[in-house]
Order: C-alpha cells, then sequence, then structure tokens
C-alpha cells in the first residue's frame, strides 16, 4: 500500500499538481511516526503507512507554517478526513484546495487506540485517492457508551471525578495546539485585554479552561482523540467532548464529520427551525 | 536542615572539592527514609502513580512511592517552582486595602527517588535566580529543599543524559545519591552538609568499606546510553546559523503546544498576572512557554517571534547558545522528556544530531 500512497504522491508532485504532501515517516523513537512534509518527488520514499500513524496531520491544513508551503495532498485515515470535513464545513479549507490521498485503517496503536474499537469510518467518507481495500462501515457500535456510564454517577461524584482529573492540569495547552479543530487565529484563553480565562492552574483556572475548550468543540469534535493522547497529564478530555456530542446527536441529530454539505448545528440557525427547546 | 545563609553557587563548589563522603544503606531500607522524613516534618514528593501515569507528588506515606520507572511524567521541578503561586493578595475592606505578603511559604521539603537527571537540574537553574537578582521565592525554597536522587540502572531511546556532560549516576544538585550497588545495599554519597545532616538524623546509614565503588554498578546502562550526538559541535553551529532553513525543515511539526517546556526539568520561564475580583485579589506567578504565540507579542501587537519555527529555534537556543553564553550551563539534562512526551514526535536528539553532523553550511535564509 505504502508504495502506491508515494508514487500518487511522487506523481502528484512531478506533475506540479500539488507542492506538498503531508504524511507520516518513521519517528526516532520505537513504534512512532512524526508527520512529514515532503515537497520534493524525491523524498517520497520518506512516507511510511503504519499502525503508528496516530496523529491527526488535519491540524497542518490550518497551520500556516504548512500552508504557506502551497496547495497540499494529505494522506487521511478516516478519522482525519472527519476532521477535514469539518475544516471545509466551517471555510477553513477549500475542498478543490486539497488533494486527500485517504487510506483505509483498521486502527491505530497496539493494543489500539480507545477510539478504534468504535470508528465507523475505517474507509473515509471523502478522498481523491483511496489506498488499501474498502472497510464496510461498522453499525453495530454505540460510541457514546462510555458517556452513558458516566451519566448514571451522582453530581456530586462526577464533580469529585473531574474536580480530580482538572486538578492535574498543567495548562500547557496541547490538546488545543493538537487539535484540527482549533484553528483561531488568537485563541479566548490568549486574549489578555483582559485576561478573560485565568492562567493559573488552580482549580477555578483548570476548570475555565478546560470546559470552554469542551465547549467551543460541542457539536464539531470529530472524536479523534489527538487532545487526549497529547495531553501530558492523562486528563481523559474526550469524554467530556463526547458527552457534549451525544446531546448534540441526540437533540439535533447531527454528528459532524460525515456531510461536508450539512449545516452545523450550532452555527446554522432558520426561523423554522423544528426543536422546541432552542426557539 | 535549612541555612539561613544564602548558599552559593561557588560554596557549593567548595564542598564539592572536599569530596563527598560515603555511607551504604540497606535496601530494604530505602522507602523508609521517606517514612523518616515525613517524621521531621518535612513535605516529601516522590514518584507516585496517579492513574496511569507516574509523577512527583507530595506524598503521607511511604507505600504510595514507586521506584522502578526510568523518569516520571512530570520533574519535581513544581517543589521549587510551583506551577502556580501567589506572589502577594490582597483584600479590600471598607475602602482599605491590605496587603496580604505571603512570607511564611516554606516548610522543609524533600525531593525523594529523583533522577540525577532532575537533581542536575537545580544547580542549573540556581545560576539564573541567583544572578543579577536574587529570586527569593526560588532561594528561600531552594534552600528548604533536600535532594536524595537515585542512580538509573536502566535508561530508554529518549534519555541523553551522556550526550550533555551529565550521567546516569551524576552526583550533580543532589544532597546524597544512592546507587544500588548490590542486590541489598545502596551507597549513598553525601554531597553536602545538609545531605550529611539528614543522614545522621534519619539512623539508617552505616559506614562504607573504602573499596565500594558504584562505577561497576552503572556500567552497563553508560553503555546502553553511549553518546547520540557531539555537543561540542552545537553551540559553534548555533552561533553562526540563526537564519539558517535547517530550522524550518526540522521544526514544521512542531503544533506549538507547551508540552516539552512544562515536562522540561530546566524549563523556567513564568508569567505575572493580577487576578482580581470584587473583594480582592492576587498578583499570581505562572508558568509560561517560549512556544505560545502570546509569550512575546508586545502591546502593540508586534510579535518578534511570529511563527513556530522561530519560536521552536528559541527554546534549543536558549537551551545550547544563550543560556551557556550568559551563565555558562547547558540549559538541559539530557532526560529525554520533551522527547519522549512530544506529540508530533519533534524530537530534540534528531535535531540536535541532524545539528551535530551538518558538514557545510547551508543556506543562511529559511
Amino acid at each position: 500500500m505504502i508504495e502506491q500512497i508515494r508514487e500518487t504522491a511522487k506523481k502528484l508532485l512531478t506533475g506540479g499538481e500539488v507542492k506538498v504532501v503531508i504524511g507520516y515517516e518513521n519517528g526516532g523513537l520505537p513504534q512512532t511516526t512524526r508527520p512529514v512534509f515532503i515537497t520534493s518527488p524525491d523524498e517520497v520514499g520518506r512516507l511510511v503507512w503504519n499502525k503508528h500513524c496516530y496523529a491527526n496531520v488535519a491540524r497542518f491544513l490550518v497551520r500556516k507554517e504548512v500552508a504557506s508551503l502551497g496547495k497540499p495532498a494529505i494522506i487521511a485515515k478516516g478519522c482525519d478526513v472527519k476532521a477535514i470535513v469539518v475544516q471545509i464545513q466551517e471555510s477553513q479549507v477549500k475542498r478543490e484546495n486539497v488533494v486527500i490521498l485517504g487510506v483505509t485503517c483498521q486502527g491505530v496503536g497496539e493494543p489500539p487506540l480507545s477510539k478504534c474499537p468504535i470508528c465507523d469510518v475505517n474507509t473515509p467518507r471523502e478522498y481523491d485517492y483511496l489506498f488499501g481495500e474498502k472497510i464496510p462501515p461498522r453499525t453495530d457500535i454505540n460510541k457514546f457508551a462510555d458517556a452513558e456510564e458516566f451519566e448514571k454517577k451522582s453530581p456530586k461524584e462526577r464533580w469529585e471525578f473531574w474536580e480530580k482529573q482538572l486538578s492535574k492540569c498543567i495548562k500547557c495547552y496541547a490538546c488545543r495546539q493538537v487539535c484540527p479543530l482549533c484553528y483561531c487565529e488568537v485563541c479566548i484563553a490568549d486574549k489578555n485585554q483582559p485576561q478573560w480565562i485565568e492562567t493559573s492552574s488552580h482549580t477555578r483556572g483548570n476548570y475555565h479552561w478546560n470546559l470552554i475548550r469542551a465547549w467551543h468543540l460541542s457539536g464539531r469534535c470529530i472524536d479523534c482523540l489527538e487532545c487526549e493522547r497529547a495531553c501530558p497529564v492523562g486528563i481523559p478530555l474526550s469524554l467530556l467532548n463526547r458527552r457534549l456530542a451525544k446531546s448534540v446527536k441526540e437533540r439535533f441529530g447531527y454528528e459532524p464529520g460525515y456531510d461536508k454539505e450539512a449545516a452545523p448545528p450550532l452555527t446554522d440557525f432558520k426561523q423554522q427551525d423544528p426543536q422546541e427547546f432552542i426557539k | 536542615m535549612s541555612s539561613n545563609n544564602p548558599e552559593t553557587v561557588s560554596e557549593r563548589e567548595v564542598q564539592k572539592k572536599s569530596g563527598p563522603i560515603f555511607k551504604v544503606l540497606d535496601a530494604r531500607n530505602l522507602k523508609a527514609l521517606v517514612q523518616k522524613g515525613l517524621e521531621l516534618g518535612c513535605r516529601v514528593f516522590a514518584p507516585v502513580k496517579d492513574d496511569k501515569l507516574v509523577t512527583f507528588e507530595q506524598v503521607s506515606s511511604p507505600d504510595q512511592v514507586l521506584l522502578d520507572g526510568i523518569t516520571t511524567r512530570m520533574s519535581p521541578k513544581s517543589v521549587v517552582l510551583p506551577r502556580t503561586e501567589k506572589v502577594f493578595s490582597y483584600k479590600i475592606r471598607k475602602g482599605e486595602i491590605v496587603v496580604e505578603n505571603k512570607d511564611d511559604f516554606v516548610v522543609p521539603a524533600i525531593i525523594f527517588g529523583c533522577r540525577p537527571c532532575d537533581a542536575a537540574s537545580f544547580p542549573i537553574m540556581d545560576r539564573l535566580f541567583r544572578w543579577d537578582y536574587q529570586d527569593k521565592f526560588w532561594n528561600k525554597r531552594r534552600e528548604a529543599t533536600l535532594i536524595v536522587s537515585i542512580s538509573c540502572l536502566d535508561c530508554d531511546d529518549a534519555c541523553f543524559c551522556t550526550s550533555v556532560g551529565l550521567a546516569p549516576d551524576s552526583t550533580e544538585g543532589s544532597d546524597v545519591l544512592l546507587t544500588l550497588i548490590s542486590r541489598d545495599q545502596y551507597l549513598a554519597e553525601i554531597m553536602t552538609e545538609k545531605g550529611a545532616e539528614f543522614v545522621e538524623k534519619t539512623g539508617l546509614f552505616d559506614e562504607a568499606g573504602a573499596d565500594l565503588d558504584k562505577s561497576s554498578a552503572t556500567r552497563a546502562v553508560r553503555q546502553k546510553l553511549g553518546k547520540k550526538f557531539d555537543v561540542e559541535k552545537i553551540k559553534p553551529w548555533l552561533d553562526e546559523n540563526y537564519g539558517n532553513k535547517f530550522w524550518g525543515e526540522v521544526t514544521r511539526m512542531c503544533i506549538g503546544c507547551g508540552i516539552c517546556t512544562y515536562v522540561c526539568p530546566t524549563c523556567h520561564c513564568f508569567d505575572l498576572v493580577d487576578e482580581a475580583h470584587y473583594d480582592g485579589g492576587a498578583k499570581i506567578k505562572n508558568w509560561d512557554a517560549c512556544q505560545f504565540a502570546a509569550f512575546t507579542v508586545h502591546a502593540s501587537g508586534h510579535n518578534p517571534r511570529p511563527d513556530q519555527v522561530s519560536r521552536h529555534r528559541q527554546r534549543i537556543m536558549h537551551k545550547y547558545k544563550y543560556y551557556p553564553d550568559n551563565l555558562g550551563a547547558i540549559l538541559c539534562t539530557g532526560c529525554g522528556r520533551c522527547v519522549r512526551h512530544c506529540p508530533m514526535e519533534v524530537n530534540l536528539i534528531r535535531i540536535l544530531k541532524g545539528i551535530s553532523e551538518i558538514e557545510t553550511v547551508c543556506g543562511t535564509q529559511r
């Protein structure tokens, strides 16, 4: 499969259709890969595809250090493609300005990351080229099982759980930086005249930041779990996001990342909206 | 344990010249040191398991302590440089402002079971905090902190202490360094008076025979570590290549999170913020990171480090050029945390190895 990917990358770069191919190369530590930006057809041999291609490289489509290289092709798993779909919906990426080299994926990590057993995009939903055998989407999964389980706890237990978890936060903002959908030029956390979000790692400051982050991703988070993978102190951040995603699905019948033509519920409003609870 | 006179760098060096005192500790008594520390009224910080990770936390019992890992997720620097601390606070009462200075913040602390790379970070940062401005927060905490470290007998692919002039059994920064020299015995190297005082108070150490030596115990790990890059070649290249296109090539995958700086035992930048409420407020000192865009934004809106390439270059320049230029030491102990925990595998070892292997100077534009 990697040979076909390299061949296509080479063709795209040689023909001048794209200026850069965003993908993965082998990392320096065992069982790691590193995002790589191939600008010369001679360098496509660096590209790899394996179980350790964790990073959601869609992040780089909205980073100026990479955007400045010119039109990209991107090697993307199903979950990465979901992020690209939302970037397209939110006018951050133009569909015609990116070549998606979709790869079918049976899960990353050994053992697989927690997102993989509940994945229904083993075959990406949007692509220009597809590599690997198509895998039919699974229908027997409950993506919100852990959020439902968590809801059964009492408010006191839930508060204590999050108080303990969020007390670990060191405000490194890796959860934001790694997120393919946190692309704001100036984040609310960086607005300091006045400082809306306290930078201190005390309980109030930590709640402040983590709840704002989760809230800003409601109806947008595509559950790629990059925040959780990056978090250096091991906070189960995606549980917050999944709980919000569950509400959005229940209330609006909407899941982000599947349809680039769909109107995202929290950024779209019509007088005829059927939902009673928002009138 | 704490001394009223600030211990200066030169005093430390004098002590080192007189040589360490050697003692031995029965391996079964290792965790008893934690108990003794608690009994002496110290706050004891040690590696503990927190959900899935091992990190440095204050402990209340020796049973919590876990000593089998290579390095902890977070370094023990927060014992001396907390991630959030109040510089002062004030209350507004009936139109009057009452300032509350917080001068009682020092309770003796023991950092127990850290690795030599973490212990070494403290004297490196002393150079800054005891330079032109004497930082009272750092110095008071530092004076009141005892460091009992344990030599490494294993390493992983991210470790590179030997490449920056340290070793898995360096005594640098430790008040007491323990090395497991046989199955049931630690060799203790007592480096400071503070360390000697603690060892005496515990009553758990015995006299060491003159023939005891730690080098055979740590030989295997030294060999496994090897040298990952030639540190001698780093600074001369950095001196000349601020604008080299190399920087853009090797740091493009950096997403600008603060993980590398926050897990780092030597990164020490902080920000002062005001948190005001209707009835009072506080001036607070928080960790900050050169990897953030807001770190260098001027009031005018101009940002002299406008992209991640320049921010990442700054981190390496600060550690391997500016700090050596200004304060005479590399601001890195090779603990490998930034390599291990970077979500994008930027990998400092790769960059430094790349620099040390550059034969010819590339272009000057990135």
